[in-house]
């Protein structure tokens, strides 16, 4: 983890490799290792069946799944962002309902979220970075369910109402509070661990 | 302290807001499962999970369904708020009849009137008549005010021709078929005999209309020559026919006699695996046997009868097909036809079936419609789809299904914590009892093929509880198991209820955890028992050790 402020004079200079953590064969297999991390525990708080309430098509309540994407992106740029939300997704969805829907695409979309707040550095320290990353997280969120809804419309010949009310709606008003909220809290939570266990990423 | 508060505003708030909105939810938390244990009783090995078993949830849903079944009078129906839906208000007292049947096989040997009155005042109210409540009754709703009224055979108006309806029928199979079933699973679910000679009538009246003329002269394909009943004279529909298809079989099991075996229903469901199947792989929706009289929408009517009727969005002038009376059929005829039923399966699954996401998934009313969703077709497909899934033991099937049908409403449990249902108010409060109906129907593990057989022999003079507190417990587990002559009895006591068993020949004993719990009073020929508060996972041996 790089601190936001150190980067920002020299962020154009790193390169995509070291961007991406590939630039040698221990950050590749870090990479990949948190990846694994990602992927696990966003299927077990997957599995948890969180409560929510219904108020017509909007729901309220909070996913913490959406959360470990955006926290995975935040803490090790946008590949593993990517790939945590996308093999997440797509994970989750073979071993709770036996089904890759429309071809993995929507699992596709989800990687969007992570990808996004990747694409930004942040001190975890810092409540203003917390903040930055937040955001990050509900414009990640935001264009990851608009990408669902496009896929689920153009490829998966789903109906219209069914998009915006059985998914878009609820979705959104579940995951906007939970990546706003829980994204921090999450990366707050890595960054004490990594203080009391010396995590190599 | 005030510095790390000063430090840390941003974190601390989204914590506190986190908390606030994960204690708003807490009401919606799922119900724990049902405690199954393991216990050793004389030598003998009881696991709970090998018995079929009810959930929480289940029997909180069944406790609203009938409580909007029983808190009103046979010919009220307002608690099902069919405002607009008045012509589907038979056929929601005929499938819960099917839930409750379900619900009662799940727990065989739980045999109160907690289980026995509404099973009774459905079929009341669905025999409401004019003659008896005027307006105020099933025949008005249904029929009458539709603008079907006594018609004849082949011309309607015609008084010399042969006389085939008011709505108790022959030509109104959408009510006698689901009359009779209703009746042919009470008697099934509680042998009291009060229905034989009425279930008979309507046998031999079917068999009357399928091999004969009508006037008792042999014809094949029967009065309509398709070997099929109609409603909404005059159409003859797969799933409407799959119905008395089913009685019939049932009632062969229950009384040992063979209509089946008689071959009345063979040119029907030969016409029904033909004709009305293989334009599309599976079963079309409707076939005009004459033009259509009285309110029947006609828009489907095909140019010439007798045809298949016309799909509506498109013009190329193919049948007609809608997914929940397909599920429906594949139901009801996979107690007959187990190989067709199992192998469309599949197909319909393909061809209705649209995926959500990967928790939720939907049917289209139409294969010829698809891209769209609202209508009743597709909703009751969805529904249907659910109950079929969950026969066929597509359980990841069924589950998604339930998914989006359920997923959009709250759970609200009533103040007592007796009964929940889906608070579909948002969209329509009519849904209300069919969510809670398909719901019970599409996760118990009883099914509609299951209920094609007869109970086994000696079931009536096996132990059961025929009396109980009903109001005081929650009763998952309920069956005499004939193998290790013991009764399973998984119980919760909400406050101290007394169980009475009947059929017992000597004083019986309960085990719980392999160890005596208690043993029984005796009460004339019967035996009670008395629980406090708890949960309980009995096992009742006559004479004990």
């Amino acid at each position: 983890m790089v601190s936001e402020e150190s980067t920002t004079s020299t962020e154009s200079e790193i390169s995509v490799l070291e961007r991406l953590y590939l630039q040698n064969t221990r950050e590749i297999l870090l990479t990949i290792i948190c990846i694994a991390f990602g992927i696990s525990f966003f299927l077990g708080l997957s599995i948890i069946e969180m409560p929510h309430i219904m108020i017509s098509f909007f729901a309220l309540g909070l996913a913490p799944a959406y959360a470990i994407i955006a926290v995975s992106g935040a803490i090790r740029g946008p590949l593993v962002g990517f790939l945590v939300g996308f093999l997440g997704k797509l994970c989750t969805d073979l071993f709770l309902y036996s089904v890759i829907p429309i071809m993995g695409l929507p699992a596709l979309a989800y990687g969007v979220l992570g990808l996004i707040v990747g694409l930004s550095t942040y001190n975890i320290e810092n409540g203003r970075s917390l903040a930055k990353m937040a955001i990050l997280s509900i414009i990640g969120l935001v264009f990851t369910l608009m990408f669902v809804v496009v896929i689920g419309l153009l490829i998966g010949d789903v109906a219209i109402l069914v998009l915006i009310g059985f998914q878009l709606l609820p979705e959104l008003t579940l995951g906007l509070p939970s990546v706003f909220l829980l994204t921090p809290i999450f990366a707050r939570i890595w960054y004490i661990l990594k203080e009391i266990i010396p995590l190599p990423f | 302290m005030s510095q790390i508060l000063k430090q840390n505003k941003f974190l601390l708030s989204s914590l506190v807001i986190t908390i606030v909105l994960a204690g708003m939810t807490f009401g919606n938390i799922p119900a724990p499962p049902v405690p199954q244990g393991v216990q050793t009783v004389n030598g003998t090995t009881f696991n709970f999970s090998d018995y079929y078993s009810l959930t929480h949830e289940q029997i909180a849903l069944y406790n609203y369904l009938t409580s909007i079944i029983v808190n009103e009078p046979v010919n009220s129906f307002e608690n099902w708020a069919a405002d607009q839906f008045w012509g589907y208000l038979h056929y929601m007292f005929a499938f819960s009849q099917y839930v409750l049947a379900s619900v009662f096989e799940t727990t065989p040997g739980y045999r109160t009137e907690f289980y026995e009155e509404p099973a009774q005042q459905l079929i009341q109210k669905m025999n409401t008549t004019t003659a008896d409540y005027g307006n105020e009754s099933i025949e008005y709703i249904e029929w009458l005010y539709r603008g079907f009224e006594v018609y004849h055979w082949p011309n309607a108006t015609d008084t010399n021709d042969l006389y085939v309806g008011d709505y108790r029928g022959p030509a109104n199979i959408m009510w006698t078929g689901h009359y009779a079933l209703m009746e042919t699973l009470y008697e099934r679910s509680f042998n009291t005999g009060d229905y034989i000679d009425e279930i008979t009538w309507f046998v031999r009246d079917w068999n009357n209309s399928l091999t004969t003329d009508g006037f008792g002269n042999p014809q094949e394909g029967g009065i309509w020559g398709t070997g099929l009943i109609p409603c909404e004279p005059y159409i003859v529909f797969s799933q409407c026919n799959s119905i008395p298809i089913f009685t019939t079989e049932l009632y062969d099991n229950l009384y040992g006699t063979q209509w089946m075996e008689s071959g009345m229903w063979d040119y029907g469901l030969n016409f029904i695996n033909t004709v009305m199947h293989e334009y599309y792989g599976l079963f079309i929706d409707g076939y005009f046997v004459q033009r259509p009289i009285g309110a029947t929408i006609s828009t489907t009517a095909p140019e010439v009868v007798p045809n298949p009727a016309i799909d509506i969005h498109t013009t190329d002038g193919r049948p007609k097909d809608n997914a929940y009376g397909t599920a429906w059929a594949l139901t009801f005829l996979e107690y007959t036809q187990p190989e067709l039923s199992i192998a469309d399966y599949g197909l319909f699954m393909d061809t209705y079936g649209v995926d959500v996401s990967a928790e939720q998934m939907y049917l289209v009313g139409s294969q010829n419609n698809i891209g769209n969703f609202g209508d009743v077709d597709g909703m009751l497909g969805t529904f249907f789809a659910s109950v079929l899934a969950n026969q066929r033991g597509d359980y990841v099937t069924r589950d998604r299904l339930q998914n989006f049908l359920t997923g959009a409403y709250n759970k609200v449990w009533s103040a007592d914590g007796r009964e929940m249902y889906y608070d579909t108010s948002a969209l329509l409060d009519f849904l209300k009892p069919v969510t809670a109906g398909f719901k019970i129907w599409s996760t118990v593990p009883v099914t509609v093929r299951d209920l094609g057989d007869a109970r086994p022999v000696g079931f009536w003079d096996w132990p059961y509880i025929s009396a109980a507190d009903d109001e005081n417990i929650w009763v998952y587990q309920a069956e005499w198991d004939a193998a290790n002559e013991a009764f399973i009895l998984n119980i919760k006591v909400d406050e101290t209820a007394t169980l009475t068993f009947s059929n017992f020949d000597s004083t019986p004993t309960a085990f719980a955890y392999g160890s005596t719990f208690s043993e029984f009073v005796a009460s004339g020929d019967d035996y009670t028992l008395t629980l406090a508060p708890g949960s309980y996972n009995l096992v009742i041996i006559e004479g004990g050790i």
